[in-house]
């Protein structure tokens, strides 16, 4: 929280200053002559050396790695899903509902490596920026999860770049509950960076709406937790909760505190595992739909 | 109507005390034509067909030319000018063009945009092309979901407001790249209501606006309609940021206009009480009824405009019982459902007659009146020629009256009507790099887009300290030379654009006989229970600062002309609790205050009389109420109160007296104190002609304990102020002089309220100013020679 008694009184002092300069019709001073007295509470240790070092520690999570992406620098973690939860089958479910999808529908994807689920963690609802992009693919045959984080303020564009790049390459998109936020999100951001993201190539399957459809009656609602709860028998033990994601974004950037990142990570992990898995439910065509732009 | 034969009418009957000191005539005007080359497209030519336009008139040919060149473009007009067609026509002009292209259209307020879009889909009715092309809406707090998406994916022209822009646009610029990045025009209307606090923060929204479509690669056109002002360019290039063409001959026609001045009568011997202005208000809205005008009257408190309203009602009972329905009141607070109603009821003709505060005074369409009556100076010239022009549309005779209060700037202009009709008005200012107004608008800059060292060109030289101390502060952080929001906060919803306050306090009626207490003795505290939500509804709103001076608990409230009794107040919840009754007499807060010097700046010395300049903190509270009667305005009784004293820290200029000066006053047998509080009240009346403020920002106090003798503190009432007294510091010989005429020419004895007196230590816009005479007058005499030693001019008699 601001202090803005505090505040108000160093506003106080550009206030005279101000009236000091226009009196000697000087330059405006420089602000940093001050700073000592006035910010005494303000940390005075480096934090160029507290970042690079905050930067480092995160390389030792398992997975992570800083990867090119379209030739820009991302943090990445990349987890196989079949480690991290061996007795779901996640990837045989997933591959079953596409077969049976491409079997009714000409249109769909034929194969799972074709496919993505996509689960945007943020600093906040419009006008904030995208935390960590988090994405649920085949390749080589492993299911895996590629997590693209922004570690500070200058990084959100290329997780927004790299971000576009992958749907590029495989438009059929999975989500939940991605027409609402997660593509529009991801469409603000890149509009945001000036980046190219043409949403009318996206083959999109939400399932949040076939699932209501599906459930509607049987559970007390239709949110994720609660889906894979009641089919799947997921139980999320010291999960971090959704509202408080946005002040980790935050204070991981001040002070490179890294559990509440581990929390965060997790957390999206779990989501698009278990999206993955009520995508294998959910008997229904993965029949795609231009989105409109 | 024939305002001629209605004066006489007046001058015989209920102004036979010679009520009328001027009239002035106001000639009729014939229209000034010119011709566009090139000449408009074929869509906007059948448009025009469609009004019954045949040719433009010179000023709105102008501001086309002017804005086809690519210029930013202040127009300035009078009242039913035709401005609206001014910027209309570009803006559609460049939408006819480019289908891709935008405009954003900006309105003081909400109201005033509704009625502009009616304006704009009455024109796409009259052209098939233009109405494929035109994709319009106002996007506002009442614009439904839906709606709002329609418009930022398809809309091209988009009415709005600055309090919109600032907290529902800006910060989601993201969702608007599209209008954003092909945004044209922005057209701002009004402009002269951008001053002051507002307008200071108004010129950071469009700084932002501008900023936030550089992003987008756009640089749109800046289009600005004044009402007459004595700054317009100046204003104009102050909100914008960049350099405008101005425009400002008026080629519109008007029907001639007599304006007459109107002074109560003295009602005593001593000629220092005059007959109370609201009554004279209510008399002449009754006659202007009675011969079926339909009339405006304007008062500056919404207690006024209610007074007014409720004894025009009465006396039309007494009078013309079937007239007295045809009568309204109209002021800000009221829920949108009444506005509306109320607007609608004028353009039909339905009512005669309307009891406003200026919330009216915008350009609203409310159809043809005949008659403004105005009581009290609104504080500017411009506004009171505003409130004027509400009358007499088209080219028909109308009439206004401006009746003046027994207070010292409209006794004033009574006595120096060429103030009013020969000298241009007032200069608008603004302080857009008020460090506590840019610090907010810098905090909602980087939540929209980081910080760069390149956005001090367009928010000023003290940028670059404001970012580091916020930086301090956690607000932002710097990454790869960016300042980037750095917490969870919404920084555009923590800062509002018209106060200094930024909550408001909602106004519940409970039924009589609902929960513990009663009206008569009203119960605070813990002892309250609330009502359940079936006994209650909400009637209005105030701003959180003016709640604890009109709502405190057993105050009379007055809402569309009933009265209510306070009976709790919650200050947590901000929430008022009034019940109705029926009472004779209404309430009038009793406020204190004390000011503390923290720091002088700068202290000078005139003729021998050190003044000074610097940093004070000021608190004050509501201490107790005064119980007025109606009609008497006589005091029946007083009520206690334990309200949360209210403080800001902002700039103050001092005078004190020398010990000369204050030797020769006790020889005379003067007392110093007196004459300070006299001299205090002079300046607080003519600052705000002089540093172009309203009453309102200035506040002053006497106070020995900081300075070790009795000194007048004068302060802008504005947290780091606004730099209002400090013109006054810099100018005192003008300010001293204009003091003394006004003590000197004053017809009273020993003072009255119209020179030293009003001694109403904060003029909170609520308080009903008619009520001066219930408070002691200073001694005209000691201000009078305090001025004359300040000017070091002979003592004259």
């Amino acid at each position: 929280m601001i202090d803005l008694s505090r505040l108000a009184r160093d506003l106080g002092m550009i206030s005279r200053r101000r009236a000091e300069d226009a009196g000697n019709g000087g330059t405006p001073g420089s602000w940093n002559e001050n700073r000592a007295a006035v910010s005494q509470h303000s940390n005075r240790w480096n934090h160029e050396a507290a970042v690079a070092f905050a930067h480092e520690s995160l390389l030792d999570l398992p997975g992570a790695e800083v990867m090119e992406v379209a030739g820009e620098p991302v943090f990445a973690v990349r987890r196989d899903v079949d480690e991290l939860y061996p007795e779901g089958n996640v990837a045989q479910a997933m591959r079953a509902a596409v077969e049976r999808a491409a079997a009714q529908d000409s249109d769909a994807p034929r194969t799972l490596a074709e496919v993505v689920v996509l689960d945007l963690e943020t600093a906040g609802f419009w006008g904030n920026p995208l935390f960590v992009s988090a994405l649920l693919f085949e390749e080589d045959g492993r299911l895996q999860t590629l997590q693209l984080m922004t570690r500070t303020y200058s990084e959100e564009g290329a997780v927004v770049r790299a971000t576009v790049q992958i749907l590029r390459e495989r438009p059929n998109l999975v989500t939940f509950n991605g027409k609402s936020f997660d593509v529009p999100f991801l469409s603000e951001r890149a509009a945001y960076h000036a980046v190219d993201f043409d949403r009318g190539a996206l083959r999109h399957k939400d399932l949040l709406h076939p699932a209501r459809k599906e459930f509607r009656g049987y559970f007390p609602n239709c949110k994720l937790k609660t889906l894979e709860r009641m089919l799947f028998g997921i139980r999320r033990i010291g999960d971090i909760p959704s509202n408080e994601i946005p002040a980790v974004f935050h204070e991981f950037i001040a002070t490179g505190y890294l559990e509440r990142v581990r929390d965060v990570l997790h957390h999206s992990r779990m989501d698009l595992i278990s999206t993955g898995l009520l995508m294998g439910k959910l008997g229904e065509t993965l029949r795609e739909k231009a989105e409109s732009a | 109507m024939d305002a001629a034969r209605f004066l006489e009418k007046l001058r015989v009957g209920v102004g036979r005390e010679g009520q009328i000191l001027h009239v002035e005539e106001i000639a009729a005007r014939e229209a000034r034509f010119a011709k566009l080359d090139p000449p408009l497209p074929p869509p906007l030519r059948t448009v025009l067909q469609g009004l019954e336009i045949c040719d433009l008139y010179s000023h709105q040919a102008r501001c086309i030319d002017e804005s086809r060149a690519g210029n930013h473009v202040t127009v300035v007009t009078s009242t039913a000018s035709g401005k609206t067609l001014a910027y209309t026509l570009p803006v559609l002009e460049a939408v006819l063009a480019d289908p891709k292209a935008t405009a954003l259209l900006l309105y003081p307020t909400k109201a005033l945009a509704q009625d502009q879009l009616r304006g704009l889909l009455r024109m796409a009715e009259l052209s098939a092309p233009l109405a494929d092309c035109l994709h319009t809406g106002t996007y506002d707090g009442d614009t439904p979901q839906h709606t709002r998406r329609k418009l930022r994916d398809e809309g091209n022209v988009l009415l709005t407001n600055p309090d919109m822009l600032h907290s529902g646009i800006l910060p989601y610029h993201t969702k608007w790249s599209r209008v954003l990045a092909n945004l044209k025009f922005v057209v701002v209307d009004e402009m002269h209501a951008y001053r002051g606090i507002f307008g200071s923060n108004v010129a950071n929204v469009l700084r932002r606006l501008r900023r936030a479509c550089r992003h987008y690669g756009a640089d749109p056109q800046f289009f600005l309609c004044s009402a007459t002002i004595a700054n317009p360019r100046e204003l104009g290039e102050r909100l914008i940021g960049a350099p405008v063409a101005l425009i400002d001959e008026d080629g519109s026609p008007r029907g001639a206009k007599k304006f007459a001045l109107w002074n109560p009568p003295f009602v005593d011997t001593g000629r220092m009480d005059r007959r109370s202005s609201n009554v004279e208000a209510h008399v002449l809205l009754t006659e202007l009824v009675k011969e079926r005008v339909q009339s405006i009257c304007f008062s500056r408190a919404r207690v006024t405009a209610e007074l007014i309203h409720r004894y025009t009602q009465e006396a039309l009972t007494r009078e013309k019982p079937e007239l007295a329905r045809r009568v309204r009141a109209y002021r800000g607070g009221y829920l949108p459902k009444e506005r509306r109603e109320i607007e609608k009821a004028l353009f039909s003709g339905d009512l005669l007659a309307v009891s406003s505060t200026n919330a009216l005074e915008l350009g609203i369409d409310i159809g043809s009146l005949d008659a403004s009556v105005m009581v009290g100076f609104p504080s500017t010239v411009a506004s009171l020629w505003q409130q004027a022009g509400r009358a007499g549309r088209g080219r028909e005779e109308s009439l206004a009256i401006f009746i003046a209060y027994n207070d010292p700037i409209d006794q004033y202009l009574m006595r120096h009507p060429e103030y009013l009709f020969a000298q241009s008005p007032e200069s608008a200012v603004i302080d857009p790099e008020n460090p506590f107004i840019l610090s907010a608008h810098l905090q909602c800059a980087a939540f929209e887009l980081p910080l760069t060292d390149g956005d001090a060109e367009l928010f000023g030289p003290l940028t670059s300290d404001l970012t580091h101390l916020l930086e301090d502060h956690g607000r932002m952080r710097r990454v790869d030379g960016k300042s980037y929001w750095a917490n969870t906060d919404f920084p555009a919803r923590q800062s509002s654009l018209r106060h200094a306050s930024q909550d408001t306090y909602t106004i519940v009626e409970m039924a009589a006989d609902v929960g513990a207490g009663s009206a008569y003795r009203p119960q605070t505290g813990p002892d309250f229970k609330p009502p359940a939500k079936g006994d209650a509804k909400v009637i209005g709103n105030v701003d959180a600062i003016s709640a604890l001076e009109l709502l405190y608990p057993e105050a009379v409230y007055l809402h569309d002309g009933e009265t209510f009794v306070v009976r709790h107040l919650d200050l947590e919840g901000k929430t008022a609790y009034v019940e109705r009754r029926e009472v004779d007499y209404y309430t009038t807060p009793v406020l204190e205050h004390f000011v503390l010097l923290r720091g002088t700046r700068e202290t000078g010395e005139y003729a021998g009389t050190p003044i000074g300049f610097g940093d004070v903190t000021v608190t004050w509270f509501t201490a107790f109420f005064k119980k007025i009667q109606f009609f008497s305005a006589d005091s029946i009784g007083f009520g206690n109160l334990n309200l949360p004293p209210q403080e800001i820290e902002t700039t103050s200029m001092w005078i004190g007296l020398t010990d000369e000066m204050r030797a020769r006053l006790k020889q005379r047998g003067k007392n110093p104190i007196d004459g300070l509080s006299g001299l205090r009240n002079l300046l607080i009346s003519v600052i705000p002609l002089f540093a172009m403020c309203d009453r309102a920002d200035i506040g002053g106090v006497i106070d020995s304990k900081n300075l070790g003798k009795a000194t007048v503190f004068l302060y802008d009432r504005f947290p780091g102020g606004l730099g209002f007294v400090e013109h006054a510091f810099r100018r005192p010989e003008e300010i001293f002089r204009a003091c003394w005429e006004l003590v000197r020419e004053c017809p009273c004895a020993t003072g009255c309220p119209s020179c030293v007196g009003l001694p109403v230590l904060r003029p909170a816009q609520h308080q009903d100013p008619d009520v001066g005479g219930a408070w002691p007058i200073p001694d005209k005499e000691a201000a009078r020679m305090i001025l004359e030693a300040l000017l070091s001019a002979e003592l004259v008699f």
